[in-house]
């Protein structure tokens, strides 16, 4: 009796299981990057945001972000009133919530789509505040739209870019200058690649060994540029050179973004990003000495925040050391 | 102002009639320096933000209704300072303001949702902005942290020390502290560690009209009656909380993980019941029926376990190796004697790793139209542990189904949590099918003598059934609440007051 129910009860169970899934386990359309993901759900991602967690506004969260996306879309005008959605705005784009989204919602991504769909009037003035120092590659201004002033940067990035390229065809150790330069002129070559060997590690050894350390790595550039294995390289390679790497910031899901390497939210909010770095640092830096930063943007923005913390640059470091040398 | 507060104080505001209730305060000095600060805000994305909670009966109204015309709250107020908040709340009592205190919003009774009878201003506090650890004690192995803390960056705080506070609720990504406190919220390892309310030494509140107290000194005391228990799970009807001492504990040297499979809930109740009575405390313990087990648990894990059918068994023991090994050796034991079959390591394993994902999966089921899922979690003594759950599986909603798992246990009894998944039908709301199965549930639990609360509260969803489970305490509760808040300006219109 026993076998034979088992026998009748498999396929239908096997059936069952499978309709379940084509069906109420999948969003409706079977989408799972429609903002309706986030509409109805309890918001895994609100403890990673950074502008969530210090402005404490719920409206800043990034499923209320996505949820007003999908509200906006679904029933026009009933949310926004007329008003700007101005809480797309408040993002430092660090990308944590895509980290930790269970569903692969691409949140930072959408965002930063949406943030060209829908204005914030205020956006322009800040723009046409922005100095070459502030944007230096015209990331903000392009967010903010004021695409004159993104596309001025840009070719003075490019150019740069261009420059380091033919002065130095052999080069094997490069850094990035910026998403928009790098990813566009240069169609990505410029990663970091410090062969084992290099001469260089016994000089960053000297340098840093001794203390502990933590790696800053924007999870943002790094998201979207695929480098989270080249992080890790590097983390082996500073290891090798007896250099304690406790945790390496560099995958977005295991850290805080402080606000260092996203489009302009130091400039914009320069209180808040303040807050994000002391708030990273005593949560998440496993009581570490210093930090190894790989964003020169982050590197100013820990040095103005975190005083009493060693922020060691770098990418100025090895600019340096290369010149010097010309050998690269 | 910056970028994120949109508009003046009063331009965008369309709930007028409220908000000019609030009269010439909001034009003073200390208002608009709030409003500065980002600490007060009327911008109508954010009142609406916080119009709702995670109550699922919200949720299907937004999915079919769409968003509010109206926003639910009239103004947000952040303090960041206990100070602060006394001072916010001697400006709010100028004004003839309700108030609602908030934490992340991830409730799912409406708790925080004011009576659509309430005409006074509805004025919402959110206390995310107090997040600071004030001391952490290594010797008393306490630490003192403000409300406002989310509780997976408080347990991250702790865990860089070297301790946990080891709650860990499903919500943990997106609840504060304050929320636990004010729900009596328990945490998955909670049959170790206790639910909230055993974690708590002391709590500072702040009371309607401004006072600052804590509530103990000591771990018990015998001065008196015991305030911190009084106030806990109240979900801001006598007080605020603003900050909480708390018990911690040493990372776990050994964590543990095991799965058994027992032929029915019935057997598996008694290995729990065996236990926890025995003196074994088990950091989880989870059972679940075997329509739960079908669906909810990964099949691929269930198989590479040898999965025999009935109700499979999660059990974690951490702390001290050698503890941590007699433990999970005497439960074997225990195992053995009742039958049941051991099935290794992975399906713990499994469960560790995607132990939050039940909760935040749920929402694909919601995003479906006419679709409703919700989770009833009552609890109740040992004696009447299967007649509760047989009277709610036997509910059966027309077009639905009904799972349970139990998963937090005590030496006298325990809880069990169901989870309702069902279709609304072609006709009708959504909304009133919704109370229509809340109304069969709470009825067949409360007549087999559960509590129907054990951790999510009672919010407005169970406001009139904790008038009927405590009765004439009640009244006695009116008069506590007079006494506390004679005004009646705190969260009004919960725990089963008018």
């Amino acid at each position: 009796m026993g076998s034979i129910q088992k026998i009748v009860s498999t396929p239908v169970k096997w059936a069952s299981r499978k309709i379940i899934h084509q069906t109420l386990l999948r969003f409706p359309g079977g989408n799972a990057h429609d903002p309706i993901a986030c509409t109805y759900c309890p918001e895994m991602c609100r403890f990673s945001c950074p502008t969530a967690v210090i402005s404490g506004n719920d409206a800043v969260t990034p499923s209320n972000k996505m949820s007003l996306l999908h509200q906006e879309s679904r029933w026009p005008g009933r949310v926004a009133n007329g008003a700007a959605l101005w809480p797309l705005y408040d993002c430092t784009g660090c990308g944590r919530c895509t980290e930790h989204c269970v569903y692969g919602v691409p949140v930072a991504d959408q965002l930063f789509e949406a943030r060209s769909q829908y204005s914030l009037g205020k956006a322009c003035d800040l723009a046409s505040g922005l100095t070459d120092e502030m944007d230096p590659f015209g990331d903000i201004a392009e967010e903010l739209g004021d695409e004159a002033s993104a596309s001025r940067r840009f070719e003075t990035v490019r150019a740069k870019a261009r420059h380091s390229v033919v002065e130095h065809p052999e080069a094997r150790v490069v850094y990035f200058l910026g998403k928009r330069g790098v990813s566009a002129a240069l169609s990505w070559q410029w990663v970091f690649l410090v062969e084992a060997d290099h001469p260089v590690w016994k000089k960053l050894a000297e340098r840093l060994a001794g203390r502990t350390w933590i790696l800053y790595e924007s999870s943002w550039l790094n998201r979207r540029l695929g480098r989270t294995a080249q992080t890790d390289l590097l983390v082996g390679r500073f290891e090798n050179a007896g250099i304690s790497i406790l945790r390496a910031f560099a995958q977005g899901k295991d850290c805080i973004d402080a606000g260092g390497e996203t489009p302009g939210y130091i400039q914009l909010q320069p209180q808040q990003a303040a807050e994000m770095a002391a708030d990273w640092w005593a949560r998440d830096a496993l009581r570490a000495e210093g930090i190894i930063s790989m964003s020169s943007r982050a590197t100013q923005h820990f040095r103005n925040h975190l005083t009493d913390i060693e922020v060691f640059d770098l990418p100025q470091f090895l600019e340096a050391e290369f010149q010097q040398k010309e050998d690269l | 102002m910056t970028t994120t507060q949109q508009g003046t104080l009063s331009s965008d505001i369309s709930h007028a009639a409220r908000f000019e209730a609030l009269g010439c305060a909001i034009d003073q000095p200390q208002a608009r320096e709030w409003h500065s600060k980002n600490q007060l805000s009327s911008d109508r994305l954010t009142l609406l933000a916080y119009s709702q909670d995670l109550w699922p009966r919200k949720l299907l109204q937004l999915r079919e209704e769409g968003p509010l015309e109206e926003p639910r709250v009239d103004l947000v107020l952040w303090p960041e300072t206990t100070a602060q908040l006394v001072d916010m709340l001697t400006w709010v009592r100028t004004t003839p303001a309700i108030l609602i205190p908030y934490g992340a919003g991830s409730g799912v009774c409406g708790a925080t949702i004011p009576p659509e009878a309430e005409s006074r201003p509805r004025v919402l506090v959110d206390l995310k902005k107090m997040r600071k650890v004030r001391r952490l004690d290594t010797v008393s192995m306490t630490v003192t942290a403000e409300a406002g803390w989310i509780g997976e960056n408080l347990e991250r705080w702790l865990n860089q020390e070297g301790y946990t506070l080891g709650h860990f609720p499903s919500s943990i990504y997106c609840s504060s502290l304050g929320g636990y406190l004010a729900t009596r919220s328990a945490g998955q390892l909670s049959t170790k560690y206790g639910k909230i309310e055993d974690m708590v030494l002391s709590l500072e509140v702040v009371l309607a009209d401004g006072r600052v107290l804590e509530t103990a000194r000591a771990p018990r005391s015998a001065m008196g009656a015991d305030w911190t228990q009084l106030l806990l799970g109240t979900e801001g009807t006598l007080c605020f909380f603003t900050a909480a001492t708390l018990q911690i504990h040493r990372l776990p040297e050994k964590r543990l993980k095991m799965g058994f499979a027992a032929a029915d809930v019935s057997k598996a109740l008694q290995f729990a019941r065996t236990l926890l009575q025995e003196g074994l405390r088990p950091s989880v313990l989870r059972i679940y029926d075997p329509l739960e087990t079908s669906l909810a648990l990964n099949s691929v894990v269930l198989k590479e376990c040898n999965f025999p059918g009935g109700a499979a068994l999660v059990v974690l023991f951490e702390g001290r190796s050698a503890l941590v090994e007699a433990e999970a050796a005497e439960a074997l034991s225990v195992a053995k004697n009742l039958g049941l079959t051991h099935l290794g390591p992975r399906l713990g394993e499994h469960w560790w790793d995607h132990r939050y994902d039940v909760s935040y999966k749920q929402q694909l089921i919601l995003s479906h139209s006419r679709m409703i899922l919700d989770t009833f979690e009552l609890a109740c003594t040992w004696d009447k542990i299967e007649e509760v759950y047989r009277a709610v599986k036997d509910c059966r909603p027309l077009l639905g189904l009904v799972m349970a798992h139990f998963s937090h246990f005590y030496h006298t009894g325990a809880n069990i949590y169901f989870t309702l998944v069902s279709h609304a039908g072609v006709t009708g709301s959504s909304a009133e099918k919704y109370d229509a199965i809340w109304e069969e549930f709470l009825r067949a639990a409360e007549a087999a003598g559960a509590t129907l609360s054990h951790h999510h509260g009672s919010g407005t969803l169970k406001n009139d059934w904790i008038r009927r489970e405590k009765g004439d305490w009640i009244s006695i509760y009116e008069k506590v609440k007079h006494g506390f808040d004679p005004e009646n300006r705190l969260n009004p219109g919960k725990m089963g007051l008018a």
